[in-house]
């Protein structure tokens, strides 16, 4: 008996060796971190901007995003001219700030009609994976232009509501892959004035916009606002645009190739006079540059 | 005398269990920063979710950490940027230590202690043999880990675009601490 359980003593210290009831350490910490926890879906896009519509992205919280945008002459206009880069068709100058990671603030100002523009933006929805898993991004924009440039309709009363054009967007956004998203923007323009008789107040239109990531630093971007009521806008045109993202992980570049000057929705989208079909298009830039008002904690001990 | 058998039995998977668990000591809340202290730019992280094992009988260890757990910088377009570009951390999700303290340590003895923790450490999914020197606390029940090192970026094959070349150290220095508490079944 004593020594069938030495055997067993002997025999049970082997196997205890043996990964059965031991495991390595590698399982041991696999157990401890929980792979379930929830992992927002980050940079979906690069930019607040697509190229001229509105992404999902807002500055993070106490993050302020200073953005110059231009936009040259025609491309077609020849050599003389140099391609359109010796007009200036369009500038805009724009602030953004986070108030929070979901909530963003914005102003701008753009040479084509002495525009200003205010905006809100809030992400509803962020896409996820983890336990609780969100397929998509939803966030709403909202803004109010001023257009004051001098008015040359002496017969019509140039009031200040009637400078005034709003716009609503709902921003749906996938990143499908590291290197793929897409957005989809239904969106609605009000303008208290039209330039043109028989131009409808209302503007109701869809853009869809995507960013394929070519390379580390580099994404190529595309984008196309279909209007609805478009028959009755007096042969303006829909927007499209193409363009590169280079980033830096402080600034974001963007050049692109558009058949529109317009800088803010109600510009791009009603007053978009340039056929694709013409070959109207122009180049243009956006740069943005991050500053970051947060108080770094430090909790770094440097000796 | 058959049930005196199944009860030394069943006592003794038990007692290999305790026994096993006793040596086991496991963090998943440990602490990492970094500095990368270039000429134009500092950039500053932290996370306090490394997770850790260590085995007081052959006193081996595994430290890893879940790079997007970092949490700092200078913007959220740095953090998304350093996720993205530098680390790839949807590729290579984890940075991990793994290896064995090479001085011998009497566990059962409170004290402080200068060890060097000898392995592979793997960050962006390359791998380096390095000895790092920690301070070892042991405590009741407790063992407590401190350590400076540094981390060259290009031993982990990480790039430094020359258009970024004055805003990122090439050494990046990094620190941890982490308290392990016995494993509980």
């Amino acid at each position: 008996m004593k020594n069938k359980v030495i055997l067993f003593l002997i025999l049970s210290q082997f196997f205890a060796s043996i990964p059965l009831f031991s495991q390595n350490l590698e399982d041991i910490l696999n157990e401890l971190t929980d792979s379930n926890e929830i992992q927002l879906t980050e940079a979906t896009f690069k930019a607040v901007k697509i190229i001229n519509g509105q992404s999902i992205e807002t500055p993070g919280k106490n993050e302020m995003v200073f953005s110059i945008s231009h936009r040259f002459g025609m491309i077609n206009s020849g050599i003389y001219d140099f391609f359109g880069l010796d007009e200036t068709a369009n500038i805009r100058f724009a602030f953004d700030y986070g108030l929070s990671d979901k909530l963003a603030i914005g102003i701008g100002r753009s040479k084509y009609e002495k525009a200003y523009d205010t905006y809100i933006k809030y992400k509803i929805i962020a896409q996820q994976t983890g336990i609780k898993n969100r397929p998509f991004t939803l966030s709403v924009f909202a803004s109010t232009n001023i257009n004051t440039f001098n008015y040359t309709y002496p017969d019509i009363k140039n009031t200040y509501t009637r400078k005034l054009v709003y716009t609503a967007e709902l921003l749906i956004a996938r990143k499908f892959s590291d290197n793929f998203s897409v957005q989809i923007t239904p969106g609605i323009i009000h303008r208290n004035i039209v330039k043109l008789p028989g131009e409808p107040n209302d503007m109701y239109y869809t853009g869809i916009g995507a960013r394929f990531k070519l390379t580390a630093r580099l994404s190529l971007n595309a984008e196309y606002f279909y209007r609805y009521n478009h028959q009755f806008s007096n042969n303006m045109q829909d927007m499209a645009a193409i363009g590169i993202d280079i980033e830096t992980g402080g600034h974001v570049f963007q050049i692109m190739v558009t058949n529109s000057a317009g800088l803010t929705e109600q510009a791009f989208i009603t007053q978009t006079p340039n056929k694709l079909t013409d070959g109207d298009l122009m180049l243009g830039f956006n740069i943005s540059r991050i500053f970051a008002f947060n108080k770094q904690e430090s909790n770094y001990n440097q000796e | 005398m058959k049930y005196k058998k199944l009860t030394l039995v069943v006592g003794l998977i038990i007692l290999w269990y305790t026994t096993y668990s006793q040596d086991i000591f496991t963090t998943k809340t440990g602490t990492i920063n970094f500095v990368s202290d270039a000429p134009l730019e500092v950039i500053k992280a932290s996370s306090n979710k490394m997770a850790g094992v260590i085995k007081t009988s052959d006193k081996s260890f595994l430290f890893s950490m879940d790079i997007k757990t970092f949490q700092g910088f200078n913007s959220t377009l740095q953090r998304t940027h350093f996720n993205e570009n530098y680390m790839e951390s949807g590729k290579y999700p984890k940075a991990t230590f793994e290896g064995k303290i090479i001085e011998d340590i009497n566990f059962n003895e409170n004290g402080s202690y200068t060890v060097r923790a000898k392995g592979k450490i793997t960050i962006h999914g390359v791998s380096q043999q390095r000895i790092i020197k920690s301070k070892l606390i042991i405590g009741n029940k407790t063992l407590k880990i401190s350590s400076d090192f540094t981390v060259l970026l290009k031993d982990h094959k990480i790039q430094i675009p020359t258009v970024v070349y004055q805003k990122l150290a090439e050494e990046i220095k990094v620190n941890i601490s982490a308290e392990l508490s016995p494993q509980t079944k």
